[in-house]
């Protein structure tokens, strides 16, 4: 390899077709009389505009066929040229210098063209230069280089992350990776599981048990998931009547006295509240307003009156915790949009409550898709009050316009995979953390099951890595149209 | 040494075994060998012509001809072709400057056959061949040349630049001499002319390859695309542009001034436009044939080779297979520095107080 020219923090590369480069990958221009060496990333791969290859290329005659041809080469220097016409140009940015022994983000000197030496610069050796030792390593695939890609969980802590790329490259994969390395350090999690396919997070692909078992609870809420009124409290049941039910303001100001009023009497549930709207003095717009958001309640089946049926949250997570970590996965793979919403302020209250008080320590939130129950206001709050308290959230999606500029900002991971929109490009190159070529670049091409990493866990050096494969059953069952239907010819031939 | 080729099978030609089997090549690379065994220099400083010419043949330009009387021009048209599966051969070579040493220069050179059967071309590339030429080997190159460039005393070959030309005429004259045993009842195209100046020794070379030539029934017919004919300080080639249909304009000896006459001419000069749009060349047809024969060669030529803008495709193949494009030339350097274990010198600074006043081959900076 040889250094061509530099602009910026952008450095061209020659490189010969028996070097072994690809996009992503990381060289050293190594400097000697200099005694630094600049680190480089290679960001793309192209042509080399090599002279006279316009010529070669219109070798071909006019007519349609090519022309068969031998050569008598002696000498074989046809390799040679052909050598010489397969050479690529590695547009490379820079990120960093090393100096005496140091790493420093300095990218303005110029490495000598004719006594510098380039080679490539392995993530592992990469990760000794910038001192990352890693104190709870979870592993998450390969380097390009096939070594192991290990990132530190307590890098995770305190921390806002992103995981997006198309649909089905592997983002919730790598979000269970994640969830599973952080319980396995007695971490609390909790999921917000849109399509039902972290339940099966303790049992491994032949359906048997794993050692995260015990640490899985699975909520599925309406089936073994409800709450009473008393262990929701005012202030809860008010932000979902607000906020997911869009109750105006008056009417909430009346819910307020009915709550109140039975509370008083020791009266509360959710049958009293149906009575008591019946008989509330008060217009009969607010009345209308109160029943409509009542029935929707009702109606989730997320809340109930016996003691019996319903599901002590705070007492579940404050056990995790106890117990040495573990998820708590929010199946709403059957809860309609309203019925998720409630849910989630549920639960994004109750975590409020319980961090504030410091009955609980942290919780790691994953959010998949959280656009589809999070509301407006809630964005910004996860980011900045939230996290405060000690949520630390990781969003995943496929739509990466859903989630505003300002969070991608304050991201301090973000797990890029495969995009081919050029919309999408566009979202992320403004968002992410380092310059959009690279973004932009890279992510174009990354295959399936790859992403780039970028920010504190790789130390701010953008990193592809081939996530692994994982030993645990996506789905509950798979739903498959064909499938059921086999299983009834399979009952009716069996029949007598 | 003769052989007839058996002309039975399809393809026809296999060149490069052909060529393979004989002695040139052999000669050739040692010679190329030995004169590049003998870089001790630590220095090499690579050259790229960026005009990307590679050095023309010396003095095709002086083998213009002059015609001084009108009287005899006679017009053939229009020109009929005669589409009936003649084979096609066409021969050039090229040679190029790849580099300078402290004592000389080296180039590389590189011949190529190309032949049209039934309208399928085939390729043959020969070489390149590097050479180092110094002030002290040249006279040993020029020797062992011997036949394939005989020495002309009084010609410039002071200059290593010369040598080179003298190199790439050698390897083509071979290829001709190569092709001219082996192939027959075809067309054999050369680049050039079929003239040699006086004081040049080439004749019994040249005759010796057009007989050998036609003793297999070929036809060598050579076009030129630097020389022409001029009548009043005219070019005759332009003058046929004008005439719409192809056709073909026979030059007299007699016709022809004093000072071409000096000159040998082992062809019947014709000016010939070959297409009906294209330009006009001017074209030499083995003397050792009749009128008749250069006639019919013509048309065949016409009828079983694509003429593009008036120039045989063939031959406009060989051309681009044998000349250098940059790469190549790059890719030679490569090899050269690999090789021998040259120190590239790029800087001009270094390379004028490393090398003085040689190596310019007198081409100038
Ligand atoms: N690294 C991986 N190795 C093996 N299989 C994977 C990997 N990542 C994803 N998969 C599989 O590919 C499919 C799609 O992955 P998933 O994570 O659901 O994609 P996404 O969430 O991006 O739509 C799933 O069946 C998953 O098991
Ligand atoms: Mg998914």
């Amino acid at each position: 390899m040889r250094l061509y020219k530099k602009t910026g923090n952008t450095i061209h590369i020659i490189s010969f077709p028996d070097e072994d480069v690809e996009k992503g990958c990381y060289l050293i221009i190594d400097d000697k009389r200099a005694g630094r060496s600049m680190i480089v990333q290679v960001i793309d791969v192209q042509f080399a505009n090599v002279p006279g290859i316009m010529e070669e290329l219109l070798r071909e005659p006019l007519i349609d066929d090519p022309v068969k041809g031998d050569d008598i080469d002696p000498f074989d220097i046809t390799s040679h040229i052909l050598y010489v016409q397969d050479a690529r140009l590695l547009v490379c940015k820079v990120h960093g210098t090393i100096e005496d022994g140091g790493l420093c983000s300095d990218s303005s000197w110029l490495p000598s063209r004719t006594h510098s030496t380039i080679c490539r610069l392995p993530i592992g050796r990469l990760m000794d230069i910038v001192n990352a030792s890693i104190r709870y390593p979870i592993s998450i695939g390969e380097t390009m280089e096939g070594t192991p890609m290990v990132i530190d969980a307590s890098i995770l802590d305190g921390k806002l992350n992103i995981i997006t790329g198309r649909k089905g490259v592997g983002k919730s994969h790598l979000s269970k990776i994640l969830v599973l390395g952080l319980i396995s350090y007695g971490a609390t999690v909790v999921v917000f599981d849109l399509n039902g396919e972290y339940k099966n997070l303790g049992l491994n692909l032949d359906g048997e048990r794993n050692e995260f078992y015990e640490k899985v609870h699975v909520l599925v809420p309406g089936e073994n998931f409800k709450v009473t009124l008393a262990q929701t409290g005012l202030s809860v049941v008010m932000k979902i009547l607000v906020h997911a039910l869009n109750l105006p303001g008056t009417s909430a100001r009346e819910f307020r006295h009915i709550w109140r009023f039975l509370e008083e009497r020791n009266m509360l549930s959710l049958h009293e509240i149906g009575e008591a709207i019946r008989r509330w003095q008060c217009n009969q717009q607010v009345k209308d307003a109160l029943f409509s958001r009542y029935y929707t309640l009702l109606h989730a089946n997320f809340f109930t009156d016996n003691v019996n049926e319903s599901v002590n949250f705070e007492g579940l997570l404050q056990n995790v915790e106890r117990s040495g970590g573990g998820a708590i996965i929010i199946d709403l793979s059957n809860s309609s949009s309203v019925d998720r919403q409630i849910v989630v302020e549920y639960i994004l209250a109750k975590l409020q409550d319980l961090l504030s008080q410091w009955k609980i320590r942290a919780v790691f939130l994953f959010a998949e898709e959280a656009h589809l129950y999070l509301r407006e206001t809630y964005w910004d709050d996860i980011v900045t009050r939230m996290r405060h308290f000690g949520i630390f959230t990781t969003f995943i999606t496929n739509q990466p316009d859903t989630i505003k500029e300002s969070i991608y900002r304050q991201a301090d991971n973000i797990f890029l995979f495969n995009f081919v929109n050029e919309h999408d490009l566009e979202v992320i190159s403004r968002a992410a953390k380092v310059d959009a070529e690279t973004t932009v670049s890279i992510v174009r091409d990354l295959p399936p099951h790859h992403c780039l990493i970028l920010g504190d866990v790789v130390r701010n050096f953008p990193i592809v890595a081939k996530v692994k494969p994982l030993n645990v059953r996506a789905m509950g069952e798979t739903r498959l149209f064909f499938s059921r239907e086999k299983g009834l010819e399979a009952a009716q031939s069996s029949r007598p | 040494m003769i052989e007839q080729i058996q002309y039975t099978a399809t393809p026809k030609y296999n060149f490069s075994q052909i060529i393979n089997n004989i002695g040139l090549s052999r000669k050739f690379i040692e010679l190329s060998l030995n004169s590049m065994n003998e870089i001790k220099e630590r220095f090499f400083q690579p050259w790229i012509e960026f005009n990307g010419q590679s050095i023309e043949r010396s003095g095709e330009q002086e083998d213009t001809v002059e015609v001084y009387s009108r009287d005899a021009f006679s017009i053939i048209s229009p020109l009929e072709p005669i589409p009936d599966n003649t084979p096609i051969v066409a021969i050039d070579t090229s040679s190029i400057k790849v580099g300078e040493t402290e004592s000389g220069v080296i180039c590389a050179v590189r011949g190529a056959v190309v032949w049209n059967e039934r309208r399928q071309y085939r390729c043959l590339r020969i070489g390149p061949f590097p050479f180092h030429i110094t002030e002290d080997n040249k006279r040993e190159i020029l020797r062992v040349l011997g036949q394939y460039s005989p020495i002309a005393y009084s010609s410039n070959a002071s200059f290593l630049i010369e040598v080179q030309s003298r190199l790439c005429n050698a390897l083509e004259r071979w290829i001709q001499m190569m092709v001219s045993r082996s192939a027959s009842n075809s067309i054999i195209l050369w680049d050039g002319t079929l003239s040699c100046r006086p004081q040049n020794d080439c004749v019994s070379l040249l005759l010796r390859i057009l007989e050998d030539a036609r003793r297999n029934s070929n036809a060598v017919i050579s076009l030129s695309k630097a020389s022409t004919v001029k009548f009043l300080g005219r070019r005759i080639t332009d003058l046929l542009m004008k005439q719409r249909e192809p056709c073909l304009l026979e030059i007299d000896e007699h016709m022809l001034s004093i000072s071409s006459k000096s000159l040998r001419l082992l062809g019947k000069i014709y000016v010939a436009k070959l297409s009906e749009k294209g330009y006009a060349f001017r074209v030499d047809v083995d003397r050792g044939l009749s009128r008749d024969v250069h006639m019919m060669a013509l048309r065949r030529l016409m009828g079983n080779d694509s003429v593009f803008q008036g120039y045989p495709e063939a031959l406009r193949l060989a051309h681009i297979f044998s000349t250098f494009t940059a790469s190549d030339v790059i890719g030679i350097q490569r090899f050269i520095s690999r090789k021998y274990g040259l120190k590239v010198v790029t800087w001009p600074s270094i390379r004028k107080a490393l090398f003085g006043p040689f190596g310019t081959g007198g081409a100038g900076d």
